[in-house]
């Protein structure tokens, strides 16, 4: 059976990239001018990636001290490793920040209006279950 | 992912600049100071900026969530003086001149100024661009399911 929920799902995560995203785009530009800065990005495959594995974190239960548990990633969230440090080393300030502005900008409108696209998609699959819901009335 | 970061990130780093442009302000308003408190001309100030750094509040609320990925924007780091040697002008007229007849001139240069000051006032406005796509963001999201 297919669930109802699972592109709705999908979308989420498109969005809560998005967001987060913006938020890395944000910092960048906020430390334009603070000496030995580096950009950073996000990275879409490793941050789905990443969503996947916290889906299926499944833990072996113990119930000794001495059971051998599950590799596990320690605490620290996986998506955390979606933030990558630009390589952008050849373009350098003398401050060692290696922020570039129009490319940032940029990236942020992008990003913008990937978020509106996804968004609207998302609206639209609403609607499209709401029409089922009220019998296309 | 708190839903207003982005917006904080972007308002430190217009608070960051504002601060450089006041600097800038007092660097130009005594460029011509020869006698501070200490009785030494100005001296030029600069604004160091840093990447701020996440609050105890936000790192407790890390642990609570089990995310760690929030960022703080930047922030002054500090304000230092800049050691340059002061401008020597011959003016023996000048109640500050010394015995050769020479004044020592802050060490503020108009033109640097000026252009930091275009380049702060640059970097405030892609701050507020930042800050108004967000803002767009977060309108768009109350539009889901309209």
């Amino acid at each position: 059976m297919i669930n109802m929920f699972d592109k709705i799902d999908f979308y989420k995560k498109a969005l809560d990239y998005a967001w987060k995203r913006n938020e890395v785009i944000s910092n960048n530009i906020a430390n334009a001018d603070t000496p030995g800065y580096k950009a950073k990005d996000l990275n879409f495959k490793a941050f789905l990636q990443a969503y996947l594995n916290d889906q299926n974190n499944l833990e072996l239960i113990t119930t000794d001290k001495r059971h051998i548990k599950a590799e596990q990633s320690s605490g620290t969230s996986t998506k955390d490793r979606a933030i990558e440090i630009l390589d952008s080393s050849f373009q350098m300030r003398l401050d060692g920040n290696t922020v570039d502005i129009e490319q940032e900008m940029g990236k942020l409108l992008q990003n913008s209006l990937y978020f509106d696209g996804v968004s609207l998609q998302l609206s639209r699959e609403i609607n499209k279950w709401k029409t089922v819901i009220k019998e296309g009335r | 992912m708190g839903m207003f970061d982005a917006i904080n990130i972007s308002a430190s780093a217009l608070h960051a600049q504002r601060v450089r442009m006041d600097v800038i302000a007092q660097n130009i308003a005594n460029a011509n100071t020869t006698r501070t408190e200490d009785g030494t001309p100005y001296r030029r100030k600069i604004v160091v900026f840093e990447e701020r750094k996440r609050s105890f509040g936000d790192i407790l609320n890390e642990k609570l969530n089990a995310s760690s990925d929030t960022y703080a924007g930047v922030r002054v780091k500090a304000i230092i003086e800049d050691t340059s040697p002061f401008k020597k002008v011959y003016d023996p007229t000048h109640p500050d001149s010394d015995q050769n007849g020479y004044v020592n001139y802050p060490n503020v240069d108009i033109v640097t100024e000026m252009v930091n000051m275009i380049e702060a006032s640059r970097a405030y406005e892609a701050n507020v661009t930042a800050m108004n796509i967000t803002k767009s963001m977060i309108t768009r999201i109350f539009e889901i399911g309209k």
